[in-house]
């Protein structure tokens, strides 16, 4: 096939929001292909930045856990990083003579607790002091649900009477491809959103048990029989999994090509959970944003030899024209 | 319908249908009753309070009085002895002591032995009984949790008040503050006649016996037709006619009649009497006379004992020592030596009546118990003589002042040193019986918390490694339930060293008097009272106790079931086993300690004894299992009764034949193959390799792990309990402490970097701490004290700022970590080359005590610094201060160092398939599931199909079950039927009610392409373990560095830098590619190349002389003929090694 | 160099209580008599990568 011709190859994604919470969104995106999808969930996994403990000074330590554990522990906690999209990286901050401790670049905490009682203290995240308000240990309480049961954020040591633990933690920008801390992403998935067609013939040639033992053969409920009709009925395909059970059954029932069921190419479900750090919505969107950089700086470096006459069209598209 | 009617009414049985409906009682609950009476570890346990209670009492008593031998009229007696509780004596304060003292102070956790004497003092004038109570004459080492131990019988709170884990075994020693565990040893059972042909072919009935005064080996061989009698004080084989007659049976005939009137048995004596007639012995004088002329001569001179000569004391005391001869009635011993002749000869007609060396019934096993009493009873006559020579050394001197206090020499370490030397060394000397057994104890495994089950419950072989003998490796039938069949270790040791089943126990001795009597009593014929004749009647059977001839019965099957009536009501113990054997016509009854025995239901006529109110009852906690034994419903039943008995696996499959119903099938198997999943699904050798690799899985030690000062110890920083767990996992407590973590496993090739069982890993998953562990390792350092006063000392470390008076300040910064006391300070970060504690050595050590003290230039520095590998930041963890035996200061670092997985890590599953992590791969690239669920790890599919190890594949569904259920699924071996094993069906069941394929395949998007996967793909939660083999504890690199000094080539192994050996079998294959040129350099240049002159006259080494420049031979004494050459260092030391000899190795050159 | 040493605090095994001891003295806590004594954690800060 050659190039040129004044075809263009450009498609033009629609995204569709199906659900949003704070931290779950489920939308879908059609008219692209998977490796957009695919690069997408990607970036939103491993390259989208997040504020998490980076160092941990310890001044006293008698808990049962010992030092580097804790400070693994430490840095496994999600905290609220809108900023991290305007904050610069440490290694890249000049205010900061070096150590990477500057209020530009970093965010320091502080962790106080000893037990003084019979009753085990439960040192949580709630127990982290942050130096800036706008990053914060995560809140995974809902508003609604009770009070002290819910609200005590994440464990981090348990201390007995007379153990103390002190420390101050500096928090820093990073991506997920660095350490795992730093990915605000608890699971990002997508699935093909399937096409079902159903043979109304040969469907009428079953009977009404035949018909339920063949909906039933589903694991997921993707098929449903009308009560008053008696007519099988996709009621949620998207619930399909892929697995080719009814496919089976049908042929075992001896009606093969009673369903066809195609995965359409160019359409994702996508469902995005976030840890906290950044909502769901704000994640997708600084993927996207990350995901530009990324391409904005191969198209903008000075070393991209433009070969014109290999690119043609593309070439000009890319340069901005 | 017309089938019905015509079938005539006698293919109905009536029998069945009368009879009541049998439902499955679920007797499992009983497993975990038996295992808090015996069982595991209580062995030892029994077994060493067994010797603390009873055998002690027993030494004592049979060596009772030492008597000095200058005045008769002063003695010493023992009267009562008893161990006391373990203290420890310092500066005359008695402290209590507790394990976890010793373990940290490096003593010995031992109890006083406190007996009571009555003795006399005086001298002609009069004599005064005095009592003593209380006198403490050993310090005997205590085993764990035995019952006078500080630990038995206490709850959860009190054993953590004195720092010891709940969940801890006991059943060990702690000697100089390390674990030793004395192993079970096996040995062939002693007493017993045994039929085996010895290496020429000739078969042999040989008898060890083993009594309190003498242990022999006496064998009766056939050789070219004729019987001999092998013992070690004859010198040669004696006819076996001649020994009858010197005991008192002159008749041939009577000899023949004890024997058998069978025609054949006489044929083939007949050879054996024309010899001794051929010999003209007719007469027991002149067989004695030729027996004495047989003897062999003892290298010192013994006069022998009376008119009897040695012969016959031989005879008496020596042949066939377990037959007791009662004032020269010598009958008992004929008619032993008739019956194993008559053995031998029908194993010569029928060679199916020889004996099977491994079967487990003809083996005992001898518990620490029984080798601490052997220990201490000779330790014990060695204390005694030792008193009696000093007593008498003391009394023999004229000049004395004070009257002699015999008691005062009572309190001596000779015992004490004794008992801790053997337990410590593992060599057991026991002059009365000429042993010396190396390698009985052994450090106990602390690597992981099964491997420490599994170490205390090993049999330790009586074979030494024998080469080529397959007999004693093979599994063998009769260990079904009594030792586990798939726990034994690869190589080597493979099938001699074997493990205990989860519910064996192992007897102990119990008092014979009582039985012989009832066995009288239940008309057993005296053997007095018989003649050769009717021994051997067809329908009478022997009776013979533990190796003893009764007598004979003649109901034998009515005499078997009353004595085992008598012992379900309880009458006599529970450990005695009646075998009758048909085969060879004889009724076994055995009450000896060292039997391996197991408790099943009994059942009458196919119906088990016990009923649902039973086990409700030992629910409720109103029964234990002892009530189960009194009242008759359980028994055991040691490996020769089983032969009697036919055992039913479920009671659904009892038919009225059928006499016992076996508890629980899983019990057939160990504590460590009992962590298997599913184990009845694999093959064989699989569970048989997960049971080596599961003792070396890193986990949790024991609850009081972190009080613990271990040479190494290995901890997991995120252990979990598995996710499909079995029976035997609940029982031994795993499920608390756990070795491994669940990880989400997905089946399939990936990456190219997952061959040959290599494993994939998830780098997010590492970051968050999957497979993350503590490696901590013990330093010491002892503040000696030397023989002249003087003493290490511990400096204040010098800082940044410090200068000394030459205005230096060398090693400040090595010495960082160091507190102001001079030793490092817990929580710091060490590195390699800093010094962890700045002590400094007097350097005149011997010699007299120098007045005045110590100046600081009598010191020299020995500080000890860090040795690490580069890269590796350790921190200090703990810091102990104690004193030692010899009230030294000792100062003992824990150093810990938490490593993350990395390529070359080994991992495994519970199934043998061990794999090390091949490659680390981000998460964005592993495949993802719809649900958003990506692997940990990812396994070669590969290594599946020839490895047959369907349990794991089960283990996935079954955990992908209970993850989206909420429940833990079981897998224990053979539990389908019985439900203590899920089954497939119901698990698969439960994965499509929750949306999830039946089959555990789910469909799985690419991460690289997001493009779906064109094959379903097997993903599910694997339990994996993390065994000990790092990559950073084994890689290893050299290019050049240090040699050994003797034959200047590279050291050898990594801790000495050394380099890798090309060995001979390389050097071969070098040979075969022709490769001269490389062996050259492997062999010569890259390892000790050396220049040495050559004269070329005489042919011997010379030497250069720099200031000439020319090399001269040492012995021609000029430099004429001098070439020089390059030798293999270690060939230049051969030669001047023969030269030494006096052999002359010249060398001749030639022209290259 | 000074030679003789601060007196540094070490913890009793057993009570937890805090003993201060001079080179040359014996090992025993002096409220319980314990005889194993662990050394006080360091008074300088260390860091960590909290990874």
């Amino acid at each position: 096939m050659e190039g040129g011709g004044g075809a263009s190859y450009q498609r033009f994604p629609v995204v569709k929001v199906r659900e949003t919470k704070d931290d779950y969104l489920k939308f879908e995106l059609r008219g692209t292909d998977a490796s957009v999808a695919n690069a997408l969930r990607r970036v939103m996994i491993a390259e989208v930045p997040t504020i998490a403990i980076d160092l941990v000074e310890i001044e006293v330590n008698s808990s049962v856990l010992n030092d580097e554990f804790i400070a693994h522990r430490l840095g496994l906690v999600p905290l609220t990083s809108d900023r991290a999209m305007s904050m610069r990286f440490s290694r890249d901050c000049d205010a900061c003579d070096g150590d990477g401790q500057c209020e530009f670049c970093s965010v320091e905490f502080h962790l106080r607790a000893k037990c003084m009682t019979d009753q085990t203290l439960d040192v949580t995240s709630k127990d982290l002091i942050s130096s800036d308000h706008t990053v914060v240990p995560v809140d995974f309480s809902d508003a609604l649900a009770d009070d002290s049961a819910e609200q005590k954020g994440i464990t981090i040591v348990k201390l007995r009477r007379g153990q103390e633990l002190r420390l101050r933690a500096i928090a820093r920008k990073g991506i997920g491809k660095d350490h795992a801390k730093w990915s605000p992403a608890a699971t990002v998935t997508f699935m093909y959103e399937p096409e079902i067609h159903i043979n109304e013939d040969l469907v009428e040639t079953l009977s009404l048990e035949e018909k339920q033992s063949w909906v039933e053969s589903s694991p997921t409920k993707v098929f449903d029989i009308n009560p008053n009709t008696e007519q099988v009925l996709v009621v949620d395909p998207e619930a399909y999994t892929y697995d080719e059970e009814v496919i089976k059954k049908a042929e075992a029932m001896g009606k093969p090509g009673l369903v066809e069921i195609y995965a359409k190419e160019d359409s994702f479900i996508f469902t995005v959970e976030s840890t906290g750090a950044i909502k769901a919505s704000q994640l997708v969107l600084n993927a996207i944003d990350v995901l530009k950089q990324k391409l904005d700086a191969v198209r903008l470096s000075e070393d991209t030899v433009e070969a014109d006459d290999q690119f043609g069209e593309l070439g000009a598209h890319m340069r901005g024209g | 319908m017309e089938d019905l009617r015509n079938r005539s009414h006698a293919d109905v049985d009536y029998r069945k249908l009368a009879a009541p409906i049998k439902s499955a009682v679920d007797k499992f609950q009983l497993v975990p009753e038996f295992l808090k009476v015996r069982g595991l570890v209580k062995q030892h346990l029994d077994s060493f309070n067994y010797f603390a209670n009873t055998e002690i009492k027993k030494i004592v008593r049979a060596n009772d009085k030492i008597v000095s031998s200058v005045d008769p009229n002063l003695y010493v007696r023992f009267k009562d002895v008893r161990i006391g509780n373990p203290t420890e004596a310092l500066e005359g304060i008695v402290e209590d002591l507790s394990p976890q003292k010793c373990r940290l102070t490096d003593k010995t956790y031992a109890a006083p032995v406190l007996v009571d004497v009555e003795y006399t003092k005086g001298s002609h004038g009069g004599y005064s009984l005095l009592e003593k109570n209380d006198v403490t004459i050993a310090r005997m080492p205590i085993m764990l949790r035995s019952c006078c131990c500080v630990l038995f019988r206490k709850d959860e709170d009190e054993l953590a008040r004195l720092g010891e884990c709940p969940l801890d075994p006991g059943g060990y020693f702690v000697i100089k503050g390390t674990e030793k565990v004395i192993l079970i040893q096996e040995q062939l059972s002693k007493n017993r006649i045994i039929i085996d042909t010895d290496k020429k072919g000739n078969i042999n009935a040989s008898v060890t016996s083993s009594t309190e005064a003498t242990k022999s080996k006496t064998v009766v061989v056939m050789e070219k037709g004729k019987m001999y009698l092998q013992l070690n004080q004859f010198a040669k084989n004696i006819p076996i006619m001649i020994v009858m007659k010197a005991m008192g049976m002159e008749s041939d005939q009577e000899v023949v009649q004890m024997i058998g009137r069978d025609p054949r048995y006489s044929a083939l004596l007949l050879q054996s009497i024309e010899e001794c007639a051929s010999l003209s012995i007719f007469t027991q004088q002149q067989a004695l006379e030729f027996l004495e002329g047989k003897l062999k001569k003892l290298p010192y001179a013994n006069m022998s004992t009376g008119k009897e000569g040695r012969a016959m004391s031989i005879l008496r005391d020596v042949f066939l020592a377990n037959v007791r001869v009662i004032k020269n009635n010598f009958r008992p011993k004929c008619i032993y030596v008739a019956v194993m002749l008559r053995r031998m000869m029908e194993a010569i007609l029928n060679k199916d009546a020889m004996d099977d060396k491994d079967y487990v019934g003809n083996k005992r096993l001898e518990l620490s118990g029984q080798l601490i009493s052997l220990l201490f009873e000779d330790l014990f006559k060695t204390m005694i003589s030792e008193v009696q020579k000093q007593a008498d050394n003391v009394l023999s001197k004229r000049s004395r002042s004070s009257q002699l206090d015999l008691s005062m020499l009572l309190v001596k370490d000779i015992i004490t040193q004794g008992l801790e030397r053997a337990l410590s060394t593992g060599n057991w000397d026991v002059k009365r019986f000429r042993m010396h057994r190396k390698g009985m104890t052994q450090v106990l495994a602390r690597l992981s918390f099964i491997g420490t089950l599994g170490h205390v419950t090993r049999i330790s072989p009586q074979f030494e490694k024998s080469r080529k003998v397959s007999g004693p490796r093979a599994l063998q039938p009769s260990q079904w339930g009594m030792l586990c069949p798939c726990d034994t270790p690869e190589g080597e040791a493979c099938g001699l060293v074997k493990n205990l089943a989860l519910m064996t126990h192992v007897t102990t001795d119990q008092e014979e008097g009582p039985l012989i009597a009832l066995c009288y009593c239940l008309g057993v014929e005296d053997l007095e009272l018989l003649s050769g004749e009717e021994l051997h009647t067809p329908n009478s059977f022997l009776i013979i106790f533990n190796g003893l001839i009764l007598g004979k019965h003649r109901r034998p099957q009515r005499f078997a079931n009353t004595m085992r009536k008598l012992r379900r009501i309880g009458r006599i113990g529970e450990f005695v086993s009646v075998f009758v054997n048909e085969k060879q016509w004889c009724v076994y009854i055995a009450s000896d300690g060292g039997r391996v025995c197991r408790p099943l239901v009994i059942a009458d006529k196919g119906i088990s004894r016990i009923k649902e109110h039973h086990m409700k009852g030992l629910l409720d906690g109103a029964r234990t299992f002892d009530d189960f034994l009194r009242e008759g419903l359980v028994e055991y039943l040691d490996v020769n009764e089983e032969n009697n008995a036919l055992i039913a696996l479920y009671e659904q499959d009892a038919t009225p034949e059928t006499t016992h119903i076996e508890i629980e099938p899983f019990t057939i198997l160990g504590v460590c193959a009992g962590l298997i999943p599913f184990p009845h699904h694999n093959q064989s050798p699989r569970n048989t390799y997960q049971c080596a690799m599961g003792k070396q899985a890193m986990g949790n030690i024991a609850y009081n792990q972190l009080l613990r000062m271990d040479t190494l110890l290995y901890l997991l920083v995120y252990p979990q309990r598995p996710l499909l767990t079995t029976r035997t996992i609940e029982l031994t407590g795993y499920d608390k402490l756990g070795a491994g973590q669940n990880a989400t496993v997905a089946v399939m090739s990936y990456s190219g970097y997952d061959i040959e069982d290599a494993i994939v890993m998830n780098k997010s998953s590492l970051d968050r701490g999957f497979g993350r562990c503590i490696v901590m390792k013990k330093y010491s350092a002892v503040n000696q004290k030397y023989e002249n006063g003087t003493s290490d000392r511990i400096l204040r470390p010098p800082r940044k700022d410090d200068r000394n008076k030459k205005g230096e300040n060398p090693d400040w910064e090595r010495m960082q970590i160091l507190d102001n006391d001079g030793i490092a300070a817990p929580g710091e970060i060490i590195r390699p080359n800093d010094v962890y504690i700045n002590k400094e050595s007097p350097i005149i050590t011997k010699g007299n005590p120098k007045l005045g003290g110590l100046k600081d230039s009598d010191y020299k520095p020995s500080r000890q610094t860090f040795k690490g590998a580069e890269g590796e930041s350790c921190v200090v963890d703990r810091v102990t201060l104690s004193s030692d035996k010899n009230y030294n200061l000792s100062i003992k670092f824990m150093i810990r160092h938490t490593r993350r997985p990395e390529v070359g890590d080994k991992f495994s599953s519970r199934h043998g398939q061990k794999g090390v992590c091949g490659t680390i791969v981000q998460q964005e690239d592993f495949p993802f599931s719809e649900r958003g669920i990506c692997p940990d790890l990812i396994m070669n599919p590969h290594g599946f199909p020839s490895r047959m190890t369907v349990g794991k594949m089960i283990e996935l569904l079954g955990g992908k079950a209970g993850v989206s259920c909420g429940r833990f699924h079981y897998g224990s071996a053979f539990g389908e039927p019985s439900g203590h094993a899920d089954r497939v069906e119901a698990i698969s069941e439960t994965l499509v009610k929750h949306g999830f394929s039946y089959n555990g395949k789910d469909f799985l998007y690419s991460g690289i392409t997001g493009c779906p996967l064109q094959a379903y793909i097997f993903m599910g939660p694997i339990y994996y373990q993390k065994l000990k083999h790092m990559v950073l504890d084994k890689m290893h690199a050299r290019g050049s560095g240090p040699r050994v000094m003797l034959t200047r080539q590279p050291t050898e192994g990594r801790a000495r830098n050394g380099g890798l050996r090309v060995g001979e079998m390389e050097r071969d294959c070098l040979i075969a590619y022709g490769a001269s040129m490389l062996i050259y350099e492997r062999l010569m240049l890259s390892s000790d190349p050396f220049e040495v002159q050559v004269c070329r006259a005489c042919g011997l080494l010379g030497y250069y002389n720099y200031k000439l420049k020319t090399g001269i031979c040492s012995s021609c004494k000029n430099g004429d003929n001098i070439s020089t050459m390059k030798l293999p260092y270690a060939c230049k030391l051969l030669i001047q090694e023969l030269q030494s000899m006096n052999i002359v190795p010249r060398l001749r050159l030639a022209d290259s | 160099m000074d030679p003789q040493p601060e007196p540094v605090s070490y913890i009793c095994g057993d009570c937890g209580m805090e003993n201060t001891l001079k080179p040359g003295d014996v090992i025993q806590c002096r409220e319980c008599g314990y005889r194993i004594l662990y050394k006080k954690r360091t008074r300088r800060i260390i860091q960590y990568e909290a990874r």
